[in-house]
């Protein structure tokens, strides 16, 4: 592979800014944990920077960016090295605001978001992260999972299945 | 073939549980800091591919060796843990528990809790002697880390702020000697927060659970008052 020029870096920072928020938020939900979010991230991107010069354009530029992201994840998943965060010491010490308390409640729900998601097949976590919380459409959901649209669709409804079951458990495991 | 019509979204769809469309869009909400989002930047502009530029294990030891972490044994426990540190004035640091290890962790495969005065260290942060136990010891951070949480649950005063600490000890560590202390608290937290149905169904599992407990006047007060007009 070609090394960057200025030029193209300059694309690929416009490129990173625009699609980086979102491509940390799904490894979140793919499994990755916030202590380990940033190199898996920069790992995704590295990826972006040496493969954008060639991106042909098949499939739009952040459906190929996920696709990356999906198989970078996986692999870090597949590691034996695994580092384990609490981010629950994030919390505020005294939370007495609304909008702490706002913010809490919205912690609570993203750890039990995570909990379901962990119950799932990497397969099926993947397309509920695509589909349902990063809002791909589904042609674009089957080019970052690779697989046919229908195959996607399959997946989609059977992950769906799955995820509502977690959740009544979750749900019957709140106080 | 005919092409599927795009289906709703579960958060869109109102058919849904609203508990479980809550659930999707709170994850939307998360806010990515832009001086991580600088640092991958920077780490892959430099060409960083192996070394983890940014956040991750460099973050880990930034905060490692900023605020004193403790890196014990062979078992490569790296437990960092700013609780106990003065925050910066221009940057709190992030105030979390990184557990680092290289082997798979299973997440509920715990050590009986017999860790001594002697492991206990200063601010409620506990300091399990490794050694006591022998390799594999990845467990012992999450036994570090229940009696942390256990403390940090008991000293909130705010019913709402240590309801989350009891879920989340709950998630972590279903099987801690101190579940009857965090059940218990539970069940008290809800009452003090007036979630009767909650609390009261809470209550009847801890009956059933643990009959004797020496928690039961408390709960039954706390509920009695709760229902009290």
């Amino acid at each position: 592979m070609e090394p960057a020029t200025q030029s193209s870096s300059r694309d690929f920072t416009a490129v990173f800014r625009e699609h980086a928020p979102s491509i940390h938020r799904a490894l979140r939900r793919l499994g990755i944990s916030e202590a380990d979010a940033p190199d898996v991230l920069q790992e995704v991107f590295v990826v972006v920077h040496k493969k954008l010069g060639g991106f042909e354009g098949r499939s739009q530029l952040r459906t190929w960016i996920y696709g990356i992201a999906l198989r970078v994840a996986s692999d870090h998943r597949k590691r034996a090295y695994v580092r384990r965060e609490r981010t629950m010491d994030e919390l505020p010490e005294r939370a007495g605001s609304a909008p702490e308390l706002k913010e809490l409640e919205r912690r609570e729900r993203v750890a039990m978001l995570d909990r379901a998601l962990g119950s799932l097949t990497p397969e099926k976590r993947e397309v509920i992260v695509l589909f349902e919380l990063e809002e791909l459409p589904m042609k674009e959901v089957a080019a970052a999972l690779a697989c046919p649209l229908m195959t996607a669709y399959a997946r989609l409804y059977a992950a769906r299945d799955d995820l509502k079951k977690a959740y009544v458990r979750e749900e019957g495991a709140a106080p | 073939m005919s092409e599927e019509r795009e289906p709703i979204r579960l958060r869109d769809d109102p058919s849904e549980a609203a508990g479980l469309r809550a659930m999707l869009d709170a994850a939307s909400g998360e806010v990515v800091r832009d001086a991580m989002l600088d640092r991958v930047l920077a780490g892959v502009l430099a060409g960083g591919g192996g070394g983890g530029a940014s956040g991750g294990g460099a973050t880990a030891g930034k905060i490692a060796a900023a605020l004193g972490a403790s890196v014990i044994g062979a078992g490569v426990i790296a437990l960092i843990a700013t609780s106990a540190i003065q925050p910066s004035a221009l940057e709190p640091p992030p105030r979390s528990i990184v557990i680092a290890s290289d082997a798979a962790v299973a997440p509920d495969a715990f050590l009986p809790l017999d860790a001594g005065p002697a492991d206990v260290g200063i601010d409620g942060f506990v300091v399990a002697r490794i050694e006591r136990h022998g390799l594999p010891r990845p467990t012992v951070t999450e036994m570090e880390s229940d009696g942390a949480l256990l403390m940090r649950m008991t000293r909130e005063h705010d019913p709402a702020l240590s309801l989350a600490l009891a879920r989340d000890h709950r998630a972590r560590f279903p099987n801690s000697p101190g579940s009857e202390d965090r059940e218990a608290r539970i069940v008290l937290d809800l009452a003090a927060l007036e979630r009767a149905t909650e609390a009261s169904t809470s209550a009847d599992a801890f009956r059933a659970r643990w009959p004797h407990s020496a928690h039961l006047p408390h709960i039954e007060a706390a509920l009695a008052r709760m229902r009290a007009p």
